[in-house]
């Protein structure tokens, strides 16, 4: 569970803190004002000894080709002269994450990474058609410091394109303590089989389908098939694919799966309400607060959708009042992240009952 | 911290309603602007932004956003709703108005707090203004450290009105007869019973004797039944009169 954060120089962030997070964490903003960002720091600090996410964040924008400004796109104004620095405090377990990023000027090619069923490959492009570039990699230099330790233990990393090939410079002996999942914003389908496979081998299929049978009530019943392909049982003589079912029920499954499969950490939902009706919407809050509280799981999503912040709002009301125990707990914030003149950056949080009466009175919390 | 939703026991009106069992929840579409004013004054409810929309109008002052924050017990989250708006971080002057019940100072302090507790700064004093950014002002009702409300203010300033001696007979005359419904109550052993708030009351009964009658004392502003030249309304007039925006 993390707590508050400091990004620095990160993509269009230059300087922003954020505290406060609680257990379901909904952000909104205008375009471009860092709400991704945000996730993928997160994301970046979480696996802040895995060189290859960078490029995964990178992947998941959309950007392919493996050029300078592939790497300098990480960087707040394409300026790789300032370093990235994000700094994380995280509970349970206890520690503080300072992850620094650099980039590598060690070697330099321009490739394409491709990506196919989550696993990254790389194709190096016809080398006669373009320019040298400059910056071949990235460096990681993340320090780890652990409950009541004074300091902690740093760690280099690094990612770089060396000829065709990815050169990795991985952590030796490292375990990694914390655990969070990603879903992007459109291909969110790329691990929902093999999430779909532990759901069917802990017997747990009967969970996912009474939160999808709130939005599909024909759905009897879901396997796994060849390909990691997801079937399901609407009542016809032969099971069907589940995205024949459409995307909105794809998208609640991916993120349901991806709960159940973030036990104790952090699940990061990009433009969560994409593809759902908003009656789909809050089934799905109501499923994201029960299951974040059977299994102690921290989730921040972003939306732009009103729709979706008044069902984030009710579901959580309505959790509460079916969890005595949960009413006092205060675990729900959304924050507003504005940007202001001069790379100043302005967030504004709303606890339940703010953000109850604002939608109440009709006043606008995005 | 976390309040209870309203349930369907709770009062709820106008706008739409969506249909769930357990929660009831006013889901107003579509979401109101930002905060465009660079003025904004919060008052209780809707009664009151009629009543001060409309003697902002009278008074000249343009361009002030008068929005209902709630009472005593919905003003702790509505007020940090509203200054979390977006735009409000441009507005330039910021007012509350609260009524006094029965203790002025200890209104005036609740205010002050929640203010500060969302980072503003409050005036030392109620009446007043601080210098910060956005200037914050507190007026509470009806003002000169008294206790009452927004109905003792918009009543003193009729106080010569002709109808006003049969307004104070009427309510005199009920006094008469709770006393004697209460003198019997005692000998059953029953509660007392009376008007609970008598000022609102009387209000209506002045209200009810104009040509068109309306049901409060904000419908009443609009319709010019309070007189908006009283001295009564001179402090409140002052207060507002600091509200007036930069051009």
């Amino acid at each position: 569970m993390i707590e508050s954060i400091k990004i620095e120089n990160f993509r269009g962030i230059k300087n922003m803190e954020m505290d406060d997070f609680k257990r379901v964490n909904l952000l909104v903003g205008k375009n471009n004002c860092g709400k991704t960002t945000l996730l993928e720091a997160i994301f970046l600090l979480l696996g802040a000894g895995n060189p290859k996410l960078p490029i995964s964040t990178n992947s998941a924008r959309g950007l392919h080709k493996v050029d300078e400004t592939y790497w300098r796109i990480l960087f707040n104004k394409m300026d790789t002269d300032v370093g990235i620095r994000l700094e994380g405090n995280f509970k349970y377990p206890q520690q503080y994450r300072i992850l620094n990023i650099r980039p590598d000027y060690s070697s330099s090619s321009t490739a394409l990474i491709e990506e196919k069923n989550g696993d990254k490959s790389l194709k190096i492009e016809d080398i006669s058609s373009i320019s040298v570039p400059v910056i071949s990699g990235i460096l990681l230099w993340y320090n780890r410091k652990k409950e009541n330790k004074e300091t902690g233990i740093d760690y280099l990393s690094g990612i770089s394109i060396d000829g065709s090939n990815i050169k990795e410079r991985n952590l030796q002996n490292y375990v990694e303590d914390l655990r969070g999942i990603f879903i992007r914003s459109s291909n969110f389908l790329s691990d929902i089989g093999k999430r779909f496979n532990k759901i069917q081998l802990s017997k747990k299929t009967k969970d996912i389908l009474i939160i999808l049978k709130q939005i599909e009530p024909s759905l009897t019943n879901l396997l796994l098939g060849s390909d990691d392909i997801i079937l399901c049982d609407v009542g016809l003589d032969k099971l069907i694919p589940i995205s024949s079912l459409g995307e909105g029920i794809c998208r609640l499954l991916a993120i349901i799966l991806a709960l159940y499969d973030g036990n104790k950490g952090i699940v990061l939902i990009d433009e969560i309400e994409n593809g759902l009706h908003p009656s789909s919407q809050e089934v799905l809050w109501k499923g994201i607060f029960e299951i974040a509280h059977q299994l102690d799981i921290q989730v921040f999503a972003t939306t732009h959708s009103i729709e979706c912040v008044h069902s984030f709002s009710l579901a959580y009301n309505k959790f509460i009042e079916e969890h005595e125990d949960e009413r006092d707990k205060d675990n729900l914030r959304l924050f507003r992240i504005e940007r202001k003149p001069e790379d100043k950056m302005r967030v504004v949080k709303y606890n339940n009952e703010v953000l109850f009466a604002s939608l109440e009175q009709g006043w606008e919390v995005r | 911290m976390t309040k209870k939703p309203r349930t369907k026991s709770d009062k709820v009106s106008e706008e739409q309603t969506t249909t769930e069992p357990h929660l009831v929840y006013k889901v107003k579409f579509p979401i109101k602007e930002s905060v465009a004013c660079k003025s904004i004054l919060a008052v209780e409810g809707q009664d009151e932004v009629n009543f001060f929309d409309k003697l902002l109008e009278y008074m000249k002052i343009p361009g002030v956003d008068v929005k209902p924050v709630g009472g005593k017990d919905n003003f702790k989250i509505k007020v940090p709703g509203l200054i979390n708006t977006p735009g409000f971080d441009n507005v330039e002057v910021f007012a509350v108005i609260r009524d006094a019940d029965n203790n002025p100072q200890d209104v005036f302090e609740s205010v002050k707090n929640l203010l500060k507790g969302e980072k503003l700064t409050p005036p030392q004093k109620p009446g007043e203004f601080s210098s910060g950014t956005p200037r914050v002002g507190i007026f509470i009702m009806p003002g000169s450290s008294e206790t009452g409300m927004l109905e003792d203010l918009c009543l003193k300033t009729v106080k010569d009105h002709p109808f006003m001696p049969c307004v104070d007979a009427f309510m005199d005359c009920i006094d008469k007869k709770y006393k004697a419904i209460n003198e019997e109550r005692k000998i059953q052993g029953e509660n007392e019973v009376k008007i609970k708030i008598p000022v609102k009351a009387k209000a209506q009964v002045f209200l009810s004797a104009m040509t068109e009658t309306v049901g409060s004392v904000g419908l009443g502003a609009k319709k010019k039944y309070w007189n908006f030249d009283s001295e009564e309304l001179d402090d409140i007039k002052q207060f507002l009169s600091q509200l007036k925006p930069s051009d």
